[in-house]
């Protein structure tokens, strides 16, 4: 075993450099090879605390590995295994570079012990990720991964602000959670270690200072907060195919971390949970990108997990972390799924596939099986976590919150569930006839599928064990049968209405387009309004700087008649005259010498 | 990236008039019995009144998700614009 400050985000770290050296033949392996040796790293390390050091008289912490942290690095490490797996016909080395860089920079994140740590990983995360949306070298994704950077630097200038206001009024960089009366305490750390925290109901809620809402804010922008989540719609449908997969993996979910460790139990939360799961059913149905859909997929998901967050409770928050954990698995199987069959029909678009299930019937296979999970079909990963929210919403008898994500849930079954498999693979016939997607591909869909089920089927043996409270898991049967019927009355009504639906000719086609969000307002008058400030501002430079130079010119003429060739101080005296001159000022002083003792 | 183009009436399994009904009557049946069960299952520990209602689920999923579909393809009235509309004018 290496020493623990050797974690995985150092070891990710250190490897993406390594791999980049290596020449381009070798490189997959390398990347293989590094995440084993990093996993292997992380199943050795007992959870507690490693890595204690002080900075300027700090004390800090390197690295704090607990249940909380654990869920997380545990499900990077498959995630990113799988991605390399995926992408094993990638040769990009910045593309490759970035593919253990980000991981590891999230994985360090969620080990983070303190806040300063926290803050270098954020950022890390930040300028590693926008490698992955540069990748395809256009003009459109330069553009948006300047976009991408800017919003998320701006949320870690957010977080740099509340961290030093925090430490201005705690005298503390510790890493945990806010509590009623708005100072940091050890109870972040102790619900995410599972000792305290233990009931079933939720805390207090955090009280608002400018400190806790720019780290609130920083947080809020990386989950993607409703009005502040445009990036992911702009960023990651425009990196390459892989890329694309390992943005929808790491960005929100590291986010989520972040929340579930400083804010679990913050009411507002669930309000703001809501609307994430709400908003994007409707701009899922209208897109044509496939990938756009899963983009705001990632939204509605996302939601799910801040509602948990927000609850607070044991169960709650369970299954925030858990739905996290096997939504990083199902969403990246999705996107997989697309990614296939554009590698093979060079399009996302739902106008330009369909009908693939005839030669493609493994991708198609691999992609439904994401789809059950996404929507929460009993015997997949979605059913054993989601259920844990709803269940721990309505357990706080939160009956506004419940509907909503009861809707929330039929929505993922229609944008994710069923339009993602049902407009790649089926739907109207594209008429082509494309190859299955390529072995490495198949493996990597064939894991992540195998994972959705076998999670699905034994949840007490894979993801429940990683939840940070393990006395509330052992009260939660989700395959009680009251829960399965109202799960399956739920998903297969609603299956029903799109059946129906599709019967009459009332879902509605596909239409090429571009749909506006939030962000018009910054990308058209935004830019509008920056491009007649700039105009404003140089013209006004320009008018202070022409009267500044005609001024000077003004003097520069004055001083020349002056002193210059022809001026009046460079004429040239006859002799006579400077001597009479000199005659004249010496008699005066001869005069005055005299009459001044007189006078004075 | 290549592939072969055949024409849209090459009818796969999944576009058979066949599979397609035996599809529906399969969606039908797995209704109707998950129907059934909410009646023969009820909820242990309801939290809300909703929730006593035997086929609240059916119902509920059946006429959010018509609603989310109805209702929710109108946006396009508000934000749809022609594809490139941001290219051009960047």
């Amino acid at each position: 075993m290496l020493p623990a400050v050797f974690t995985p985000g150092v070891l990710f770290t250190i490897g993406a450099f390594l791999c980049i050296a290596m020449p381009a033949a070798f490189r997959r392996y390398a990347m293989l090879v590094v995440i084993a040796v990093s996993a292997v790293q992380l199943v050795s390390l007992p959870l507690g605390e490693y890595g204690a050091y002080q900075l300027f008289g700090q004390d800090l912490l390197f690295v704090r590995y607990d249940a909380l942290a654990r869920i997380f690095a545990v499900v990077f490490h498959i995630a990113a295994a799988l991605n390399v797996v995926y992408g094993w016909h990638v040769k990009d080395a910045s593309e490759q570079w970035a593919g253990l860089a980000y991981p590891g920079a999230a994985l360090g994140g969620v080990m983070a012990g303190d806040w300063v740590t926290l803050f270098v990983w954020w950022e890390m995360a930040a300028l590693t990720s926008v490698f992955l949306v540069w990748a395809p070298q256009t003009r459109s994704t330069y553009l948006s991964g300047f976009r991408y950077l800017a919003i998320q630097i701006a949320s870690g200038v957010a977080l740099l602000g509340g961290i030093v206001l925090l430490f201005r009024e705690t005298g503390s960089l510790a890493f945990g959670g806010f509590n009623e009366v708005g100072v940091l305490t050890a109870a972040g750390e102790a619900a995410a270690n599972g000792a305290g925290h233990g009931e079933d109901h939720a805390g207090g809620g955090t009280t608002w200072r400018l400190a806790t809402l720019l780290v609130f804010l920083a947080f809020g922008v990386k989950s993607a907060f409703p009005l502040l989540h445009n990036w992911v719609q702009d960023a990651y449908p425009k990196s390459s195919l892989t890329g694309t997969i390992m943005l929808s993996v790491f960005t929100t979910k590291f986010a989520v971390y972040a929340l579930a460790r400083g804010f679990a139990g913050t009411p507002e939360l669930i309000a703001i949970g809501c609307v994430m799961t709400i908003f994007p059913i409707f701009f899922a149905l209208i897109e044509n990108d496939l990938r756009k859909v899963l983009c705001y997929s990632i939204n509605n998901q996302v939601g799910f997990m801040v509602v948990g967050i927000g609850v607070g409770s044991a169960m709650s928050v369970n299954g925030a972390v858990g739905y996290a954990f096997c939504n990083i698995i199902f969403e990246s199987l999705l996107f997989m799924g697309v990614g296939a069959a554009a590698y093979r029909v060079g399009s996302t678009k739902a106008t330009e596939l369909g009908g693939l299930y005839r030669t493609m019937p493994l991708t198609m296979l691999f992609t439904l099986a994401g789809a059950f999970s996404i929507a929460a079909f009993p015997l997949f990963a979605g059913f054993v976590t989601k259920g844990l929210i709803i269940d721990g919403v309505a357990e706080e008898h939160l009956m506004l919150a419940w509907l909503v994500l009861l809707f929330a849930s039929a929505g993922a079954l229609e944008h994710s569930g069923i339009k993602i498999p049902y407009f790649t693979f089926f739907a109207h016939d594209s008429g082509k006839r494309p190859q299955e997607a390529p072995a490495h591909m198949l493996i990597a869909m064939g894991v992540s599928a195998v994972l959705c089920l076998a999670i699905g089927l034994a949840p007490g043996a894979i993801v429940y064990p990683l939840m940070p409270f393990q006395e509330q898991t052992a009260d939660y049967h989700p395959y009680a049968m009251y829960h399965v019927v109202e799960q399956l009355q739920l998903l297969l009504f609603a299956t029903l209405a799109f059946a129906l639906l599709i019967k009459f000719k009332l879902y509605p086609p596909e239409i090429p387009s571009t749909n506006l969000d939030f962000d018009w307002l910054w990308r058209v008058p935004g830019r509008a309004t920056l491009g007649w400030a700039v105009d404003a501002a140089a013209a006004v430079w320009r008018l202070l700087w022409s009267g500044a130079t005609d001024r000077i010119r003004d003097i520069v003429d004055e001083v020349y008649a002056l002193h210059g060739p022809q001026g009046r101080l460079a004429r040239s005296w006859p002799i006579g005259s400077m001597a009479l001159w000199t005659a004249v000022l010496l008699g005066a002083a001869l005069i005055l010498s005299f009459i001044s003792p007189i006078l004075f | 990236m290549a592939h072969e183009t055949q024409t849209p009436d090459d009818k796969g399994w999944a576009d058979k008039p066949g599979f397609v009904r035996l599809f529906l009557y399969g969606l039908y049946a797995a209704c109707g019995v998950a129907a059934l069960l909410g009646f023969l299952y009820p909820k242990e520990k309801p939290h809300f009144a909703l929730e006593t209602l035997p086929v609240f689920f059916a119902i509920y999923g059946f006429v959010m998700f018509a609603g989310i579909v109805l209702i929710g393809q109108h946006l396009r009235k508000l934000v749809a614009k022609p594809e490139g509309y941001y290219e051009e004018r960047e």
